[in-house]
């Protein structure tokens, strides 16, 4: 547990080191969500209709160019030799990794969800309900990211081919979020889908840690 | 059964052969280091000198032969002997600096600073890591072998052209801690192409580039 946050500690750091990168994918974001109001026009029933699925893939795309660079850094600087060293097992570092990458991207995006809550018309009561079940989402997609990114680390043109693996996995975490989101917009309970959510996370927090652990195995191997 | 293993055995390697692709890039090459021994790996460029201490480090699997310590096969991601493997990439993240990158490593292996500064890093430990030259670089590399520890294990060094990038002056400091290292009976496999420790007669291994 101790290396684990060591290991969350190191992440943290480089990650406040390289704040550019978060800015850039929450601009990315941001934009999506004010082109997609542009192109549908300004009718407000409408937007609130597509409102909670813009959200949702709005932030898969711009969170999906980002899990490229996840473990491709530590990669090549190196550090995934060293951890090999640290007598704790590879999957302590990826799984810490991730949960450091997941807060970084997650939090800033939970922050401009009130504002854009409001540009697209959605009652501002129903906040911490989208927060959670994107909260629980991103959570997902993310330990995906992990599997997807460590499997194609070291292979050329990594970055396209770990987004054509992720978004076709991510679509069991899509279905659920929406429907979560559309259920709360026609006052029905909304556990059930957050409880499907939760399942898959646990599934992937499951499946992922030894997934990732013989991704960067292998992509040391094959160095 | 790795209890029983005792850190004062012998490292043995007995014939192991690496292939890159499908290249052969070592043949054969079987060599002892016991506790306390040094042992320069030498030989043109593309002769597997660094293929040949990933494979000691367990980054790279064998493709034929045996890693042993004593009477027990040896696995180095899991063996009681700590490992340290100093080759670029060193494991930096180019964005922190030195003295953190220095500090992250040594909580993570549970190693204490601060470290004697033989190799000066102190003259650039709040520069960020990218700012640095490469021996600034390979000096900041060689500290982590000088982080504190509690136990008295005595580690295997992995070199790989420990000495290509620094001066005169940090060359000798290496030789003095390599020096210090094996006679407290640390073991070091160093790939080099500079004389390294001679007056400790090193067992040499030539290796042969393969066309």
């Amino acid at each position: 547990m101790l290396i684990f946050w060591h290991y969350f500690k190191r992440e943290f750091e480089i990650s406040i080191s390289q704040a550019t990168d978060i800015l850039s994918q929450i601009g990315f974001f941001m934009l999506i969500m004010v082109l997609f109001p542009l192109a549908l026009g300004p009718d407000p029933d409408q937007l609130k209709q597509f409102g909670i699925a813009i959200i949702w893939i709005a932030a898969f795309v711009s969170i999906v160019p980002a899990y490229e660079r996840l473990f491709s850094d530590d990669y090549t600087h190196g550090f995934i030799e060293k951890a090999l060293h640290n007598a704790q097992p590879l999957g302590c570092y990826a799984a810490a990794k991730c949960f450091c990458f997941f807060l970084v991207t997650t939090v800033p995006l939970l922050i401009i969800l009130p504002v854009i809550c409001l540009m697209i018309g959605i009652n501002s009561s129903l906040y911490f309900e989208i927060a959670l079940s994107l909260l629980l989402g991103m959570l997902g997609m993310t330990l995906l990211g992990g599997i997807a990114s460590g499997l194609v680390l070291g292979a050329r043109r990594a970055a396209i081919l770990g987004a054509v693996l992720i978004l076709p996995l991510s679509l069991p975490i899509l279905i659920f979020g929406t429907m979560s989101g559309l259920a709360l917009m026609e006052s029905e309970p909304i556990k059930p889908h957050l409880y499907l959510l939760i399942a898959l996370d646990l599934c992937l927090i499951v499946i992922s840690i030894p997934a990732m652990q013989l991704g960067l195995k292998n992509a040391i191997e094959n160095d | 059964m790795v209890a029983l293993q005792s850190i004062d055995d012998e490292l043995f390697l007995s014939k192991v052969s690496i292939f890159r692709g499908h290249k052969l890039i070592v043949d054969e090459i079987s060599f002892r280091l016991p506790a306390g021994g040094i042992c320069l790996l030498q030989g043109p460029n593309g002769a597997g000198k660094t293929s040949l201490l990933r494979v000691v480090a367990g980054f790279l699997p064998a493709n034929a032969g045996v890693l042993s310590l004593g009477a027990h096969l040896f696995n180095p991601v899991t063996s009681i002997l700590p490992i340290w493997y100093i080759g670029a990439p060193f494991g930096f993240h180019p964005s922190l600096t030195a003295a953190k990158n220095l500090s992250q490593i040594a909580s993570m292996r549970n190693l204490s600073l601060p470290i004697d500064d033989s190799f000066h890093i102190k003259d650039f430990a709040d520069q960020p890591l990218r700012t640095l030259s490469s021996g600034q670089l390979q000096r900041l590399a060689l500290s982590q072998l000088l982080l504190r520890k509690d136990s008295h294990t005595p580690d295997l060094w992995l070199l790989d052209e420990p000495n290509s990038a620094l001066d005169s002056y940090h060359c000798l400091v290496l030789e003095t801690m390599i020096e210090e290292h094996v006679r407290s009976g640390g073991r070091v496999i160093a790939a080099t192409h500079q004389p390294l420790c001679e007056h400790l007669s090193p067992e040499i291994i030539q290796l042969e580039a393969r066309k």
